[in-house]
């Protein structure tokens, strides 16, 4: 706080007073027009410090057409040379529309036609050339000279044609509009769907059923790639959840038994979902048939070479009803699978898949 | 407490306030411009925007350090005085202090929504000791000779006292982070904002062109 009312007026200008200050003082410039005076001299003294020691930069192209957008002005008015050029060429058409019928019509002239008298629609008799003039020039004579009332009337069906151009240049232009946008919202999908994330790549997602069952009929892909869009495999992970959660609720005895009672029984089944960039994967088993104690159950893969599967591993130990789902990955085999199988073998002894081991396999 | 008591002046020399009209609208076009805008008329707003927005987006930079912010610093500015036209009177401050009242507003909002310690922007736009070149002045903005007496007057303050003053101006700095950001005393800092205002008051005072 200062009592110089100079130095008062700076501070207040330069924002140094606290709140408390800053009231005070102007609760103090509107009780005295001096002090008020000397804190708009002050605040003159700082625009002025300001231009004084600021270069000017110049803005960018647009800043006055955003600030007016902003506002909801309309833009400044400017020469619409799309416009301007479709009206330019109705007139070059109209134009050349009048210059070519004028001439047809001195065409029936027969100047080419010896003996014959050229008839040339001017008043003016003086104005008709000799039969020695060059008939070609004569034929160039004539849409200066010829019918000047009936380009007037070529004109005005021209001014009477023009709001049907107007019409149909202003649908041409709404019509480039539209697929232009279209053209953009597939350019811009099309950016969604291939640009390349990090990290990413599309998943393998199989379905596996058992060997020798039907495929439903509304599910006659049982591999595909994911992709969000698809409703089927937005289906298939719903119902390997529902599984999940159904066997997840059904922990204690009493709502298994329930899950038992309500649920029909319904063949196994298993969905791989592989990451190959990440090499992870996660298999998700539903209603797996019962083992004996010494069996387990095995993950394979099928390559594209065809050569024999490739063992991924054992399943643990599942003692749930319904659904469960396993990570695995395939490490150093370093392959892309092209399908997957699992099989019911002895404890620790893994078989190459058959027909007698197979559980489920998918694709198929 | 404020109170109007007599002023200090400095070495004997007759205590004045600077000569009226500083940074005045001395034509009266801006003024004009502003009544337009006030009536909502667009091209007054676009003259003005082309008259003031190369000055306004140097201070805004200047504060700011970062064009795309001044930008959007000086679009709120033209926004706020479309909106406030109406209110803005002459007679209390000229048409040019008013529109660098409003944008020195908006940059130092932005500059305390920042953290503090990135509040100097001298390092990125750098601070002109001397007067930026003779053609990039516009007489609309502020008359030249206003301009020129202006300079003249930092011209003769020791370099401290001018960064001091500028912190002040620009960046709105209070004593004690000035103080901070220069690593100098508080005490001196304060002395050197007195001896800078002081200097430059006498001089505006005595060469009135």
């Amino acid at each position: 706080m200062n009592s110089d009312p100079h130095e008062s007026a700076a501070w207040r200008t330069f924002g140094m007073l606290d709140s408390d200050e800053s009231a005070s003082y102007d609760e103090a410039m509107r009780q005295n027009p001096e002090m008020k005076r000397e804190f708009h001299e002050m605040e003159r003294l700082a625009a002025a410090i300001a231009v004084a020691s600021t270069t000017p930069v110049t803005p960018r192209a647009g800043q006055l057409e955003r600030l007016h957008l902003r506002l909801g002005l309309d833009p400044l008015k400017r020469p619409n040379w799309l416009g301007i050029s479709g009206w330019a060429a109705a007139l070059a058409m109209g134009l050349f529309l009048i210059f070519k019928q004028a001439p047809d019509k001195s065409d029936t002239v027969s100047v080419t036609q010896p003996g014959v008298e050229p008839i040339v629609l001017v008043d003016d008799a003086a104005a008709i050339p000799s039969q020695e003039e060059n008939p070609i020039e004569i034929y160039q004579k004539q849409p200066a000279e010829v019918g000047d009332t009936e380009p007037a009337a070529i004109v005005e069906r021209v001014i009477e044609a023009l709001p049907y151009v107007k019409l149909e240049t202003k649908r041409l232009i709404q019509e480039i509009e539209v697929l232009r946008e279209k053209l953009e919202t597939f350019q811009n999908q099309d950016r969604m769907r291939f640009e390349p994330t990090e990290g990413m790549a599309w998943p393998i997602v199989v379905r596996m059923l058992p060997p020798g069952s039907s495929v439903p009929a509304d599910d006659v892909t049982d591999s595909l790639t994911l992709n969000p869009d698809e409703p089927t495999i937005t289906a298939m992970l719903g119902d390997a959840l529902a599984s999940a959660n159904s066997a997840f609720s059904g922990a204690t005895t009493e709502s298994a038994a329930v899950y038992d009672i309500a649920i029909p029984k319904v063949d196994p089944s298993a969905i791989p979902i592989y990451d190959s960039a990440r090499d992870s994967g996660t298999l998700v088993v539903s209603n797996l048939p019962p083992k004996t104690v010494n069996e387990s159950y095995n993950l394979w893969v099928t390559t594209e070479d065809g050569l024999s599967p490739v063992h991924v591993g054992r399943l643990p130990e599942n003692n749930k009803p319904g659904a469960e789902s396993f990570d695995f990955n395939l490490g150093s085999t370093k392959i892309v699978p092209k399908g997957f199988l699992l099989t019911r073998d002895k404890q620790g002894k893994p078989q190459i898949p058959s027909e007698r081991n197979t559980v489920l396999v998918g694709p198929r | 407490m404020f109170t109007s008591s007599t002023r200090i002046g400095s070495e004997g020399t007759p205590d004045t306030a600077f000569s009226p009209g500083l940074a005045d609208d001395r034509s009266g076009e801006t003024a004009a411009l502003i009544g337009r805008m006030a009536k909502e008329d667009a091209t007054a707003l676009a003259e003005l925007h082309g008259m003031w927005s190369p000055v306004l987006l140097g201070i805004a930079c200047r504060m700011l350090g970062d064009r795309r912010e001044a930008e959007e610093a000086v679009q709120d500015t033209f926004v706020r005085m479309w909106h406030r036209a109406s209110d803005f009177n002459p007679n209390q401050s000229p048409p040019f202090v008013w529109a660098f009242a409003i944008l020195r507003g908006y940059c130092i909002d932005r500059l305390r929504y920042r953290h503090r310690s990135k509040r100097d922007s001298s390092k990125v736009v750098p601070i002109h000791l001397h007067a930026p070149p003779e053609e990039s002045e516009d007489p609309r903005v502020m008359a030249l000779d206003d301009l020129r007496r202006v300079r003249a007057s930092l011209d003769i303050l020791t370099r401290d006292e001018r960064r001091c003053l500028e912190l002040a101006v620009f960046l709105e700095y209070s004593h004690s982070e000035i103080s901070a950001y220069l690593g100098t005393p508080l005490g001196t800092v304060k002395n050197r904002l007195r001896r800078a205002l002081e200097k430059t008051r006498n001089h505006l005072s005595r060469h009135e062109f």
